[in-house]
């Protein structure tokens, strides 16, 4: 048995003429939370999709489970919990009518209905509530415990704490800490909250523009990013971009620069003071920084409160 | 797959619920017609044209819900990633589906029966099998509803091709409403298209509406259903623009007729209508006569002297097909408040009250039965009686393999008017109209058999003449009794731009007067120009050319022209390269190309259609190695055969 639940080899679709998952290759651990990271239209929920053989992909290859992901098994299929984009459900069907239904596809020792019961109770949901009428939050715990019920060896989620208020996401966290309890099970989730990512991940993988770009356990990523802050006796020179590999993003204020870079090199700090900064300092960066300085915009960018100061004084 | 069943059950029992209702309202407001009170509405036009287009769109349209529900992005997900094999959840919700449907048009459908089956309902006649027209109909429904799937889950453009494997419904439900000669045959084809149906809809199920990855028989049997759909529709459209500029050519085309007729004292006259509607009456040498000839008719019965029976396959759909209403009673005569039907099973002629709709009685070759008692039915079936459509009046002749009938419904009698035994079967029969407005008057009646035509008065043979030969068998022959008793037998041919024929004429003991040849008569056929065949080639597969070429070779009338067989080729080359040019952007074997190419070269444009339709152009990107565009769905290039190359480091990347 292999030691990857996912792995994917240059897996690629285009819709039309754009490219949506541009050659993904990657490996997800089994036993790993492993977050997938990426603007909105980066390309995540296409890359869930193929996966799970809901997509047929353009290119590539993908493993999941140890199967081709566009021949799952019915078998293979019964071991990985899916909760999709927006909680999808039936909405004219009650809770307890969820659970039948649900339940229904899968044998007794497989169906946890003590799991089932003890999240919708965690999430505060009447079994008679229909689903169509529950809030966004309460959707989220349905389809949860809708698929936490089923012991997925492999639990996916497609972007699961969207629109959740921060109880409900403390909730939702807490679920899938849950889950890891047990040994080998493997939580394969997208995202756009990096606190909670920084909470639970152990892994990470970030998609910018249909590219991978990073696949690497959390610890390992923080020791690839790092920031410095330069300060100046006057207005920072203009950055030579081509001399600073790696730079992910600078911010410039008064006197001051700081720079993200990605895989600095032992020439970094010598490279940096050649641009005749007072000090140079390194600045402890958290992962929601470092995180955010891949999906915003490379290069040179002024912070918005300069920029509105600098739109004040020219008004 | 019991959870899936139940769960589409409780989703769409309320769409069926209402389509049962309306269903049922239309058969009450059918039977409530005040029209229909001596129509058997089981077998009538407006329930049929009710079971066929309702069926059919509650089919459809459940099959188009169910589809659409589930196709979202999300709710396909939750509803396929399970533990079990989409195949299963197809035929669930399949399942399910039929059992809404079924109850959703059987119920309307039987409680009608019954109510119609119930004495005092309808004045017509009713046996049970009168049902299984209408629950062919209902079974044809099926096949809607996996048109309707197929459309729900096929992924295409709702203003492309998403609709057109409609058409394969379409084509089906025509096939069973005209082909059919029982119930068996009905079966048959409706499962012959649920094949092709079925199979079609669950590839586009267990592929989520792609065309590429679906099983190679799914495949087939898609390209099938939009195949015929695009005929079907680009073959409507383009016959409606064809009518459409033949009509605005004639315009300037206008030919006047010219016909034969009898006046009543025996002339023959040449009658010729002009544009304006007036009529020109010439005697046989084109001496112009007074056109109020022309408006006096002799008292005529008219027949066609080509087998009548079912034995004439010409006839025996029209007549005798399943789904016909000739073939299970016909409406033969009305006096007052009673009407009189044949009913074909049951061999007898049944009489209702239609105030109080209630039998009365029947009629057999015994006579008439009052209700309560058995009619003896007529040994052969009647094949023709009274005037087959052209009015009813209460005496008509009613005529079967080998022997006659005078049937007066008035007076309720039946006379037997001739036995002529299996050597020289009659081909027909009919009772001459008087055309001096007395309904009930049935100046005389003939019957015809291959060598002979029998005049009967007063249900007696007058006399019989021998039947002039070397006619063709769609001749007409027209007996009119003229003055002085005497008898005029007209047999007129219609050929293709031309009438002609012979002229007998008799004393009224049958003795023969004598005989005039009828000069042929141009019918002044106007033709088309050739551009109002402009909108045909949009439609025009060359693939039929050789067998047009081959059928046609042995006829005298037609053939094919050659601007046919240079229009068929030139669009078996246009499509041939259009092919080519589209499949450079389709990822296929070589094979599969090769076959495209043939199959459009036979189909020409549909075919093409065909192609643009299922085949979706992916896209193409530079290849770094030649340069050239490469399509993005193979590892490597077409052209070079390099491999893709990741796409480009930017020094940011983090692997570990």
């Amino acid at each position: 048995m292999s030691d990857l639940a996912i792995q994917t080899s240059g897996l690629t679709r285009y819709y039309a003429d754009k490219c949506a998952v541009d050659q993904v290759s990657l490996g997800v651990p089994r036993g790993s939370v492993f977050a997938l990271l990426g603007r909105n239209g980066s390309g995540k929920s296409t890359l869930i999709r193929m996966l799970l053989g809901l997509l047929e992909p353009t290119r590539g290859a993908a493993t999941v489970l140890g199967e081709d992901c566009r021949r799952l098994s019915p078998a293979t299929r019964g071991r990985i919990g899916y909760v999709a984009e927006s909680h999808p459900l039936i909405d004219w069907m009650r809770v307890r009518d969820l659970e039948s239904f649900q339940k229904s596809f899968y044998s007794p020792p497989q169906w946890n209905g003590r799991m089932f019961t003890a999240v919708v109770d965690h999430f505060g949901l009447p079994a008679k509530a229909r689903a169509g009428k529950l809030s966004r939050g309460q959707r989220a715990g349905l389809s949860l415990a809708l698929t936490l019920a089923t012991r997925p060896e492999l639990l996916v989620m497609d972007d699961p704490a969207m629109g959740l208020d921060p109880v409900a996401r403390r909730t939702l966290l807490e679920a899938m800490i849950l889950v890891t309890r047990n040994a080998g099970h493997t939580i394969f989730f997208s995202s756009h909250v990096l606190d909670d990512v920084e909470r639970v991940a152990d892994h990470l993988a970030i998609i910018d523009n249909s590219v991978l770009r990073v696949s690497a356990s959390v610890e390992f990523f923080r020791t690839r990013v790092k920031r410095w802050q330069l300060s100046f006796a006057g207005t920072p020179p203009p950055l030579p971009l081509a001399k600073i590999p790696g730079l992910l993003a600078a911010h410039r204020d008064a006197n001051e620069l700081r720079l993200t870079i990605a895989n600095p090199q032992p020439e970094t700090p010598q490279v940096l003071a050649s641009l005749g900064a007072l000090s140079i300092s390194e600045l402890p960066l958290s992962l929601e920084d470092a995180v955010i300085a891949y999906l915003g915009e490379r290069g040179e960018k002024p912070s918005l409160l300069q920029s509105t100061q600098l739109e004040g004084a020219a008004q | 797959m019991k959870a899936i069943i139940w769960k589409e059950l409780r989703e769409n029992a309320k769409w069926a619920v209402l389509m049962m209702l309306g269903l049922a309202a239309g058969f009450w407001a059918c039977q409530a017609n005040p029209d229909h009170v001596d129509r058997q509405l089981l077998v009538g036009t407006t329930m049929m044209m009710l079971t066929t287009l309702g069926f059919s769109a509650v089919g459809f349209a459940l099959g188009l819900l169910q589809g659409l529900q589930d196709s979202g992005t999300g709710r396909w997900g939750f509803l396929t990633h399970r533990p079990i094999s989409r195949s299963r959840v197809f035929f669930a919700k399949a399942l399910a589906g039929v059992l809404l449907y079924l109850p959703a048009t059987a119920l309307p459908l039987a409680v009608t029966a019954c109510w119609v089956a119930a004495p005092g309902h309808v004045a017509a006649p009713f046996e049970w099998h009168m049902v299984l027209p209408r629950l062919a109909d209902l079974l044809g429904g099926l096949m809607w509803y996996f048109a309707g799937s197929l459309v729900a889950l096929r992924r295409a453009r709702w203003i492309g091709s998403r609709l057109m494997p409609a058409g394969m419904a379409l084509v089906g439900s025509m096939a069973a409403f005209v082909l059919p000669m029982n119930f068996a045959e009905v079966i048959l084809i409706i499962a012959a298209v649920l094949a092709i149906l079925i199979p079609a809809a669950w590839g586009a199920f267990v592929s989520g509406g792609s065309y590429e990855p679906q099983p190679l028989v799914a495949r087939i049997m898609t390209t099938l259903c939009v195949g015929i759909g695009i005929f079907c529709t680009f073959g409507a459209a383009a016959g409606m623009s064809q009518d459409m500029l033949r009509t605005l050519s004639r315009t300037e085309h206008f030919q006047d007729q010219a016909r034969y007729e009898i006046a009543e004292d025996g002339r023959i006259l040449i009658v010729k209508n002009g544009p304006d509607g007036s009529a020109q009456v010439t005697d046989l040498k084109g001496n112009p006569l007074p056109a109020k000839l022309a408006q006096s008719r002799p008292s005529s019965a008219a027949v066609s002297l080509e087998e009548f029976g079912p034995r004439n396959p010409d006839w025996r759909q029209y007549y005798w097909g399943f789904q016909r209403d000739t073939r299970y009673l016909r409406r033969c005569g009305t006096t007052g408040w009673t009407t009189w039907y044949y009913v074909v099973d049951r061999g007898t002629i049944e009489g209702f009250d239609t105030a109080h709709r209630q039998f009365i009685g029947s009629l057999g070759p015994n006579g008439f039965v009052p209700p309560g008692l058995h009619a003896q039915p007529f040994a052969e079936l009647l094949y023709t009686v009274g005037s087959q459509g052209h009015g009813y009046n209460s005496r008509m002749v009613a005529a079967g393999a080998t022997a006659a009938y005078q049937i007066d419904v008035e007076h309720k009698s039946v006379i037997e008017l001739l036995d002529t035994g299996p050597a020289d079967p009659i081909l027909n029969g009919d009772v001459a109209r008087d055309w001096s407005g007395v309904s009930t008057f049935v100046p005389f009646a003939i019957v015809v058999t291959p060598k002979t035509v029998h005049v009967f008065e007063d249900g007696k043979e007058r006399f019989t003449v021998p039947k002039r030969h070397g006619m063709p068998d769609t001749t007409w022959l027209m007996v009119s009794r003229i003055a002085d008793g005497r008898y005029v037998f007209e047999y007129e041919s219609f050929t293709w731009g031309k009438e002609c024929g012979w002229v007998v004429e008799t004393d009224n003991q049958g003795q023969i007067l004598h005989e005039t040849q009828l000069p042929n008569l141009p019918m002044n056929i106007s033709t088309d120009p050739w551009w109002t065949d402009a909108p045909m080639v949009v439609v025009y597969p060359p693939g039929i050319l050789p067998a047009r070429l081959w059928t046609l070779a042995k006829s005298d009338t037609d053939r094919v022209e050659h601007r046919e067989v240079l229009a068929a080729m030139v669009i078996a080359v246009i499509a041939v390269l259009l092919t080519c040019w589209r499949l450079r952007r389709v990822p296929t074997s070589r094979a599969a190309k090769g076959w495209w190419l043939v199959l459009n070269a036979l189909l020409g444009f549909p075919g093409l259609l065909l192609l643009l339709s299922l085949r979706q152009r992916v896209a193409a990107a530079a290849c770094p190695a030649c340069g050239q565009r490469r399509l993005v769905t193979g590892e490597k290039c077409e052209h070079c055969h390099a491999p893709f190359n990741a796409p480009a480091a930017l020094g940011i990347e983090v692997f570990e």
